[in-house]
Order: C-alpha cells, then structure tokens, then sequence
C-alpha cells in the first residue's frame, strides 16, 4: 500500500481514451459524436480531451480519439501490430461506427481484434448505422460478434430519442453505447465520485421514501458540523457555533 | 425445491458483476465456471431455452437487459422452472430497492445487491423467504441501523 | 495508418503527465489515509474490505483478507459487523481454520438484543457450517427455536438447523421436535417459517443412513404424523386466489408449494411403510393440483411440474401417470421453451411406465423435433425413439427424416445418433432387409450422407445385399445410380461421400444387371468410377471401395475399352503412397491377369451376409440363414492374394466387401438360434424374478471400479418364443446389451443373456420381458437391486 513502488505501476497512464473508428459512408458523423459525448466537434479535429464523462455515481475526463477509415481489413493489421500496443493500452475501448451488412470483411476484422485479445481489458462495440437484413440474421451476427467480444448494437430504425429497449429491457443504439461506457471498469484514479456517491445508498422504493434523503442530508450536515467544531479554539466560538448548527439541524428534521 | 450452487451475474462485456457460492469449490473451479459460463451463455441464441446442462449439474440463466442471472442448480431434485421464477423474484426485489436497477446501479452497490440476496437465500442455497415485501422491510431496516449508528458516532 | 500515428504520439505525451499526476494523487491519498487513520480507524477497515469484495468479484485472490473480516464481525457499530458477516460468507468457506475465531462471536451475536445482529450470526452459520461449528454452536440455534416469538429469526434458525443436521445427524434428535410445535404455530408458521420446517423434514428424512441411534422409528413418526398437516397448508395454498404479498403471477407462493410437494416426495419415498395409510389423500390432492392449475402460466407451471415428478416418482396409479403426462402433454403444445425441455426430459423417464399414455401426444414430440433449440431437437429425437414401435415406426420415421431434411451442420452430432439408432432400431424389429427400410436408409444417406460414418454406410450396404425382393431392389440401386450420374431431378451434395461410396459400391455388386437391363451404358459407369478416382485420391476408404468395384466390373462388361480402363485405374494405384491401396491395387492386378472366366467365379455375386448385431436381443428366428456356396470362392480370392490369415467366411466377406472389420465381425458359426439350444443354469445365479412362465435369475461375473458384467438367465415354465429383453440402468450409468443365447425355449430350458454396466453407482436394473406365451405377446417387468455398487 505503500507509495514508493510507483515507478513499475505506472509505466503505463490509466486508460482514459476511447478510439471511434467511423466509416467513411456513414453521414452526419458530427452528429454521433455531439450524442455520445455531448462535445461540439470541429471539423478536423481527431483529438478531443478532457471531456467530463458522468453518471449517477462517478464523473471521469477521458479522451476521444477520432479516425475515419475506408478499408478495415488492413486498419485493424495496423492496429493490432506491435508497433501500436503503447495506445492500445491506453484504450478504454473502441467504438466502430458503421453500416454493416451480413457477411460483411469489416465485421471479420473486429472479431479479430476480439479474437486476438490484443485490446485486454479494453471493450469492442459496433454501433450499426443500418444492417441490411433480416432481424433472425442481425441476432445471430451479434451473437458470432460477441463470442470474440465484440458488442454490435444496430440503431433501430425508429431511434429518435436516446432510450429505445429490446424485449429483455436491453438499451440499443446510442444508449447502449453509452451504457458500455459507463460500465467499463475505470482506474481508480481516474474517478471522481459524486458527494452523494458510492456511501449513501439510494434507497428508493421503498416505505421511507422520502425520510431518506433528509437524513442524509441532516448527516452530511453533522459530519461537517462536527469537522468544524473540533477545529475552533475559542469555548464561546464553539458554543455559538453548536447553537447555530443545531437550529440548522432542527430546522432541516 | 430449489437448491443453488451458486449465483453469477454476467454482463453482456462479458465481465462478472457478482458471484455468490453456496457450495464448496475450490478457487480453481471457481474461475474455471466463471469463464466457461460466460462464454456458453453469452453465446446461447435469443429462441434457445434457458436451461443448460453443464458438467454434472443444470444451470438456469435468465436475461434483464445488458445481465445474464446464471444459477448452478443440484441435478436430479431442482426444479428448474422454479428457478427461473427465483431469479425473477431477486431481479424484482432489487427493482424495488433501487428503483428500476441497471447494471451501473449493481457494479456501485454490490454490496446491496448481496445483502439483498442474503435475504432470498441462506445456508446452501434454499430460498428463505418468499414475500417481496419482508425481503425489503429487512434490508430497509438494517439500512436504517447502519445510519443511526453513524448518527451515534457523529454526535458521540 | 497516419492517424493512428497521432494518437499513440498523444499517449507518449499523455504518459509523463500522467506520471506526474498520478504521484501526486497517491501522494495526497497516503497522506489524507494517514490524518484520517487515528480518528476513523473503522471507516478504513471497512472501505478496505469493502475494495476487497469487489476485487473478489474481479477474480483476485482475497485469503489475506480472513482477519480482517473477523475484527469487522468482533466491533460493536452495525455498520462494521453487517460488512463483516457479508464478507465471511463470501470470503470464507467451511474449511478454513480461521472459523474458530468466529465460535465465540458467533455465540455472542446468537444472543444479542438486536435481532438482525442475531439474523446475521444465523445466515452465517449456515453457509459456514463446519462439523465443529455445528457441534459448538447447535445449542444457541435450539435456544432461538425454543424460545423466541420473532417469525424473522426462527425461519433462519429452522434452515440453519436443518444444515446443521445436515453436517451432523446426531443433532436430528435435538431439532425433530421443532417441526411439529412450528408446523402448528400460528405466529411462526409464516411462509418462511414453512419453508424451514420443510427443509427440516427433508434434512430428517434424508440423515437416516447416518443417524446412529435406535429412537430413529421413533423420530421419523413424528414427523409423518405431521403430514396430514402439510397436506392442509398445501391444499390451502393452492387454492388461494389471490394473495397480493405471495402472489407470483396468478399463483400463490410457488417457492412454498413446490417447496411442500418435494418434503412430501422425499418422506413418501423414503419411508413408504410408514406413509403407507396416508398415501389415497396423497393422490387425492396431487390430482386436485394437476386438474386446478392453470398450465398456460409460468408459475403455475413449476407447481404442475413438480407435482407431475412427485406422481412419478412415487409410482401412484397408473390413472394418476396418465394424467401426469398429459399435463406434461401440454406443456409440449405450448411455446414456452424451457417447460418443453422439461417435459420432454420427463416424458423420457415415464416411457418404460407408460409407454402408451406418452405415445398419444407423438404428434407434440414429433412438433418438438423442428423446434429451433437444438437442446429441445435432442430430446425430441430421443422421445421418439424411446416410443417407437411397430405400430407407430412409418410415421415416425418420415418424420425423422422430414427432420434431417431439414438438419445442418449443427446438427452433426444429433444426425449421427439419429442413424445409429435408427439401424438399431430395424435389426431390433428384423427389418433389416425390408425393402421398406433400405429405402428409407437410402434416402437418408442421400440426405445427409456426408455426416454418417462409413461403418453405418456399410450397414445400410449389407441391407441392400440381403434383400430378395430382387426386382424392387434393383429399382432402388438403379434410382441410386440414376442419381449419382446426374440422370435425375434431384441434386446432391457435393460433400455426400457416404452417398458416393454406396453408389460405388452398387456399381462393382449390380453393374451386371444394370447392364443386361439396359439401364446405362457401361461406358458411364467407368467414367463416373474414373472421376471419382481422380477427385477423392486422397480418401483411402472411397479409394479403396472404388478398386474393388473397378475390379468386379472389369468382369461384367464386354466394352474392350472399358475394361481396360478399369485396368489402367486399378494400375494407377500399385504405386500409391498408402500401403493399403498399393498393396489392394497389386492384388486386384493379379486377379485382373487371369482368365474371364475365373474371374467371373471369384468376382461373382456376394452371398447374404449376417451382420453381427448390437442388440442381442433381436429376433433371430426369422432372419435368413447364412448360405455358404459362395465362401470358398471368396476365400481362394483372398488366399490368393494376401497373406492375411482368414478366419472365416465372414470375415473375408466384410474384408471383399470393404468394409473395415473393426466392425465387430464376431465368427456367426453357432448364429442359428431357433435351434434352442438350451444352456444349464449356472449354480451362483440367484433367483430375482418369477411369474406364471418363467423364473429370472442374475449372476455376476464381475464388478470392476467402473464396470460390471452380469448375466441374466431365464428358464421358461413353459415354451417361449420371441422373447426380447430390455433393460435399464440409472441414469449415472450407461448399459450395454450383448448376447442373447437364444429368443426361444422350450418348457424347463434356459437362455442367457449377457450385459454390461459400466459408470457409477448403486448397481440396480429394471428390466422389462416381451415375449410370446401360450396366452399371446406378454410383457413383464421388474427392478432388480444389486448388493454391489459401481
């Protein structure tokens, strides 16, 4: 635990970035990436940094990555090349972005990617702009893709807003893109949790529904209350200060 | 009746969100099930039934969203349709709890997501208590002491 | 390629700042820890084990942790001791010698003011229930049993008690009496508390073997006394309608019902004496279940199940089963996956007991056999051959093969288990050489020869081989033939070897009938065998098949040019890499040397082979006899041209006839078995069975480990013909029918029939007799239980 061996921990950074691979036909690409990240894109830009990532129990800066790319068959040689392993440590993940089509070359260079195990912990999803057949065949693809860990996600025709859940109440398209994101196991360091975070538990739905906030809030108070109080010399300081907390405290109750 | 050897709960990445042994296996077995679970089940297709045999025993998986429920249940005695209905009651419960749970909510709450399992089953894997109700009255009450003992030690 | 570039550039930037950054965050943690360690010690430990647990999850190694999930357990503030029990039972497991650490805390919090203290001392008990634990700890476990009136803590306790009995029969006699004060207590009889008592039940009924004291009658009474009890809490869940707290979907509280049917199982079946008055009420209210219950919703559906195995398992009557499969009937005609897995599975188990009530709903199995889960296709497959029988197998088998039509690769395996099966099924049923039945073997290698070993292509060959109805015959070998030229409608896989080692095979046997009639040229033949000799050069067995019809037809056409193709085609292999074609092809050229018309003798037409059979239980009476005049034509053919010591007749035929004799080609010299030669009984065979005709006896010849060899002998009362013999093992068993030394015997003789168990085990039988008797085709059945066990 202690912090002297840093040096062998730290001989590659935490893994804040996330590569988007987009497919040269797919059309308004600005687009996906403004809904994905919530960040303005500039044309020309491939590097975007320190973009706050939140959810409800963490914010995380991370990095996107932007390429387009025509060919993916000889991208993905690239990038599973040894010359490259520096960035793919890096990764958090990869996104692809794409029209695929059943028995399509760029869904076999993915897989490979999977198959190699070259990205470790990183995650592999496809976000299909269209996939030109039959919905038997587009389940049985993702289920080919996600025996090499790879997630393919396929927008659904009538995506309009954010949310759109298949028959096991599983988000596709954007959502599930962003979800992936939010479930990915981020360095420790990396984290910055909410105050009301990972400790205080949300307890909805049940009978004390509503009691359970106010108290969390009425120990949030004490907490600091007392933090304080501990750090005041003067006894008639100290008092004062009791006397307003504990109007503060009854007041909240 | 229903005996479970263990439960896991499997993202669709692949990755373990939480796993529960009610049996005795030794480390080794431990990962050898948590890998070869998550692929086969992973890869089982939409129509296919939930129910695979699996080295010398059954296992029941059921699907909500982006988790695979997997649980090892005894050969031979288990009913396996009344698996499928536990899981469903546990997913139901920690619904309640968290209100309308993901799997972002599991990966930060496991803990919760155990204590509330503690409350369905007990010992090796029989089911305790059936009423979704009492399942949440107790967790709900155990949650209050944790806060009021934080209160004691606050004010202490 | 350029922008990957940029980004790994960006990395290596990224990484000195990222370095820096990192220092400084662990830098300003170890410091923060440090301040906060003397004030809020706790806090840490817990944050500590609370990053272990996930890293548990994660898959790291946590033994480290053992301690300090103790002093969690050991601190007054809730906050620490709910932690610390959850990770115990997580981290921990009964072998570990850190739990006697936990005794003493143990009992302290089985005793403690708050009841969810008390409740986690319990949870942990039971999953960490060591031998010592259980003996230490049983009396604060009986104490909350005896004395508390909280519902919350004594289903708790009951399970753990339960356990506990579990790890330490001898504590059954502490914990019995539980069952009945709880069973009847208004305010602990929750559904929880039942689920315990049930568990209790279940842990007494199932400790009987190892509970060492005398007063074990005593005890098991008790607890059937409560049964009349059980019935009415079970028949009053049934039948509840509504009750918005156990309500599961229509159902009221299915845990607890099934949970209910499966105590009462367990006692029906383990103490049947005991249970015997109450057993009419028993199937009273099983039928109610099965009639009330509404199959077209899920969780009503785990109850109708359990109480169908409950029906099965104890053997109640037999209008009882009927109505068992039927219920299991209409789980089949829905579209619920997984009850059709179970029925399916279940079914399989009661054909033996009722083979007609199953055989009603084969259209439903013959449904599932399309059904898109491979799992469910298995099991469908199974059913329908575990049902077929003379009656039902035309159907069937059309259906069957409507299936393979159907199959694909996937289906590999099942295609596989589908032929074996299916020519085992015909020499069970002397069918062997029904034209009906090539003919569907035909069409089946036509459909998926290319997944069927050639060992069972071979079999479908002797069939052929052996049928006399020689006209209907060679219209099949000509559509074969017809097809494989391309001279039909149809079209063929170009994977299907089996398909292409048959017609060859067909061409060098009937290549002279099919000439006399006109139906090809003999031109065509030769080319097709030349073309295949050039496209499958590196497959030895269709090689191999192919030099040997080149050879046969070299003596049955005229065409100069012809057969001297088949000349330069048997030629082209003396100098073949593979030993085996080069030393066939050398021999087949030395026959090719001589003479027509002593080629013509040893080349001529195959005489009806006797396969060796699997199943000794078929038929013998009525299958053809070996005919002999052709044998020693054979044997000069192979005298002449190998070094191979033959055997016998048969064995030169399987080896003409290509096919490989790893077959099991046993010597058939003493096949003739209507002749009834009657055996003597061995003097260890003990008698297990008698009925008005018969007297059943069983020896061992041997257990191994793994396997035993025993020998069933049967002496008839009076004659008895036709007989055939099943049997059936357990399910960790698999069993191998052998000889049958003869299907018929007269008054007062003896036939034996050989079998093999192999797998583990209590070594237990039953076995079912089909015979004709005086009265007609009878049927007897009986269970058989051994001393020795696998």
């Amino acid at each position: 635990m202690s912090g002297q061996a840093v040096a062998a921990e730290f001989v590659y950074p935490p893994r804040n970035k996330i590569l988007v691979v987009f497919d040269h036909q797919v059309s308004a690409k600005d687009a996906y990436l403004s809904k994905i990240f919530n960040l303005n894109p500039t044309a020309d830009t491939q590097i975007y940094r320190n973009i706050k990532w939140s959810t409800k129990y963490y914010n995380v800066l991370i990095d996107v990555y932007v390429d387009y790319v025509d060919g993916l068959k000889s991208w993905v040689d690239d990038f599973c090349s040894h010359d490259f392993e520096e960035l793919r440590k890096a990764l958090a993940g990869c996104v692809f972005i794409r029209q695929c089509k059943d028995g399509d070359e760029g869904l076999t260079a993915i897989s490979k990617i999977g198959q190699t195990g070259v990205i470790e912990e990183g995650f592999l999803a496809i976000l299909a702009t269209e996939f030109d057949a039959t919905q038997e065949r587009l389940l049985a693809v993702e289920g080919e893709l996600l025996a090499h860990g790879v997630e393919m996600t396929a927008m659904r025709s009538t995506e309009t807003e954010t949310e759109v859940k298949n028959e096991y109440g599983e988000l596709s398209g954007i959502a599930r893109i962003k979800e992936i994101i939010d479930t990915f196991q981020w360095d420790h360091e990396l984290l910055h949790r909410e105050p009301n975070g990972n400790e205080n538990i949300p307890s909805k739905g049940i009978t004390n529904n509503s009691q359970m906030p106010a108290l969390d809030d009425v120990m949030g108070k004490l907490q600091e209350a007392r933090a304080k109080f501990l750090t005041i010399d003067s006894s008639e300081e100290r008092e004062a200060f009791a006397r307003e907390m504990a109007d503060e405290i009854s007041e909240l109750l | 009746m229903v005996q479970i050897k263990y439960m896991l709960l499997i993202s669709r990445q692949g990755k373990i969100r939480l796993m529960r042994w009610f049996d005795a296996f030794t480390a080794t077995e431990k990962n050898k099930i948590c890998r070869e679970l998550s692929t086969t089940v992973l890869a089982r297709k939409l129509k296919m039934c939930n129910i695979v045999e699996y080295q010398d025993h059954k296992v029941v998986y059921r699907r909500y969203a982006s988790l695979y429920f997997v649980c090892g249940i005894s050969p031979e005695a288990s009913n396996e349709l009344l698996t499928l209905e536990i899981i469903h009651r546990y997913v139901e419960a920690m619904d309640s709890y968290f209100d309308n749970v993901c799997e972002l909510d599991i990966i930060f709450n496991f803990t919760k997501a155990y204590d509330i399992l503690n409350e369905v089953l007990i010992c090796d894997g029989s089911m305790t208590e059936t009423s979704k109700t009492s399942i949440l009255k107790t967790v709900a009450s155990m949650d209050a002491l944790e806060t009021s003992d934080n209160l004691d030690q606050v004010l202490s | 390629m350029g922008s990957l570039r940029t980004f790994i550039k960006d990395v290596r930037a990224a990484k000195t700042l990222a370095e820096e950054r990192a220092i400084v965050t662990k830098e300003s943690a170890r410091i923060r820890t440090k301040l906060k360690d003397d004030h809020l010690a706790s806090d840490k430990k817990r944050k500590n084990i609370h990053k272990l647990l996930y890293l548990h999850i994660l898959g790291e190694k946590t033994h480290f942790a053992q301690v300090e999930c103790i002093n969690l357990i050991a601190s007054d503030d809730f906050r620490n001791k709910r932690l610390g029990y959850l990770a115990a039972m997580i981290l921990l497991d009964e072998h570990q010698e850190i739990l006697t650490l936990l005794t003493n805390m143990l009992n302290n919090d089985l005793h403690n003011a708050n009841r969810y203290v008390v409740s986690m001392a319990l949870s942990t008990l039971g999953s960490l229930t060591s031998p010592e634990l259980a003996r230490d700890l049983y009396p604060d476990v009986e104490n909350i049993l005896a004395r508390s009136s909280d519902d919350f803590l004594v289903k708790k306790a009951l399970q753990c008690a339960a356990k506990l009995v579990g790890r330490d029969a001898a504590l059954l006699e502490i914990f019995y009496p539980y069952v009945g004060t709880i069973l009847r207590s208004s305010q602990l009889g929750t559904h929880g508390g039942l689920l315990g008592v049930a568990k209790l039940c279940q842990a007494a009924v199932l400790c009987r073997s190892e509970y060492e004291y005398e007063n074990y009658p005593e005890i098991l009474h008790s607890i059937v006394d409560q049964i009349p009890e059980i019935f009415s809490i079970l028949q009053d869940i049934n039948s509840t309608s509504f009750s918005p707290e156990y309500d599961v979907g229509g159902t009221c509280d299915p845990f607890l019902q099934v949970e209910l049917l499966y105590t009462l199982r367990l006692l029906f079946e383990k103490a049947p004496q005991e249970t015997l008055q109450y057993k009419n009420k028993l199937s009273d209210i099983l039928t109610q279940i099965a009639t009330n219950s509404d199959s077209s919703k899920n969780s009503a559906q785990s109850v109708l199940y359990e109480c169908v195995r409950t029906i099965f398992a104890l053997q109640l009557d037999q209008s009882l089963i009927v109505l068992g499969v039927n219920v299991l009937a209409k789980f089949l005609s829905g579209k619920d996956n997984n009850t059709k897995y179970v029925a399916l599975n279940t079914l399989l188990q009661v054909v033996p007991q009722e083979p007609n009530a199953v055989q009603k709903h084969r259209k439903f199995i013959s449904r599932c056999l399309f059904d898109p889960d491979i799992s469910i296709r298995i099991r469908a497959v199974d059913l329908s051959f575990a049902i077929f029988n003379e009656t039902n197998m035309k159907e069937l088998v059309n259906e069957l093969i409507s299936f393979l039509k159907l199959s694909g690769e996937q289906d590999r395996d099942l295609i596989i288990n589908i032929v074996d099966q299916l020519i085992n099924k015909f020499d069970l049923y002397a069918l062997d050489n029904d034209l009906w039945a090539i003919e569907k073997m035909v069409e089946i290698i036509k459909i998926v020869g290319q997944y069927v070993s050639f060992e069972k292509v071979s079999d479908v060959m002797v069939m052929i081989n052996n049928s006399q109805d020689l006209e209907q015959k060679m219209k099949l070998i000509q559509e074969i033939i017809e097809l494989s030229l391309g001279k039909r409608q149809e079209s063929l896989d170009g994977e299907n070897l089996g398909w292409r080692l048959l017609s060859v095979w067909c061409m060098g046997e009937y290549g002279d009938v099919l000439l006399q009639k006109g139906m090809f040229l003999d031109s065509e033949l030769t080319t097709f065998l030349s073309l295949l000799n050039g496209i499958y050069s590196s497959n030895t067995k269709l090689i191999s098949y192919i030099l040997t019809a080149a050879l046969k037809l070299s003596s049955k056409i005229q065409n100069p040019s012809c057969v001297e193709d088949l000349r330069k085609l048997i030629d082209g292999h003396t100098k073949d890499t593979n030993i085996l074609l080069q030393s066939k092809s050398v021999q087949y050229s030395v026959i090719l040397s001589q003479p027509v018309g002593q080629r013509q003798d040893i080349l001529g037409a195959m005489p009806l082979f006797e396969k060796s059979f699997r199943n000794g239980n078929s038929n013998h009476s009525e299958k053809p006899k070996i005919k002999v005049e052709n044998q020693n034509v054979l044997l000069d053919l192979l005298e002449g041209t190998s070094d191979a010591t033959v055997k016998n007749g048969s064995q030169a035929l399987l080896d003409i006839f290509g096919s490989s004799s790893q077959e099991g080609a046993i010597p058939t010299t003493n096949t003739n078995s209507s002749s009834s030669i009657s055996l003597s009984l061995p003097q260890d065979a003990a008698e297990t069975y008698q009925s008005n005709e018969m007297q059943v006896f069983f020896r061992t010849v041997s257990v191994a480990p793994a396997e035993a060899q025993l020998e069933l002998y049967i002496q008839g009362h009076a004659q008895i013909d036709n007989l055939q013999i099943l049997a059936a093992v357990s399910k960790t068993q698999k069993l191998t029918m052998g000889h049958l030394s003869s299907a018929s015997i007269a008054a007062g003789q003896v036939c034996r029939q050989d079998m093999k168990v192999s797998g583990s085990g209590k070594l237990k039988l039953r076995v079912k007799l089909v015979y004709d008797g005086a009265s007609g085709t009878v049927t007897e059945q009986f269970d058989h239980k051994f001393d020795q066990s696998l």
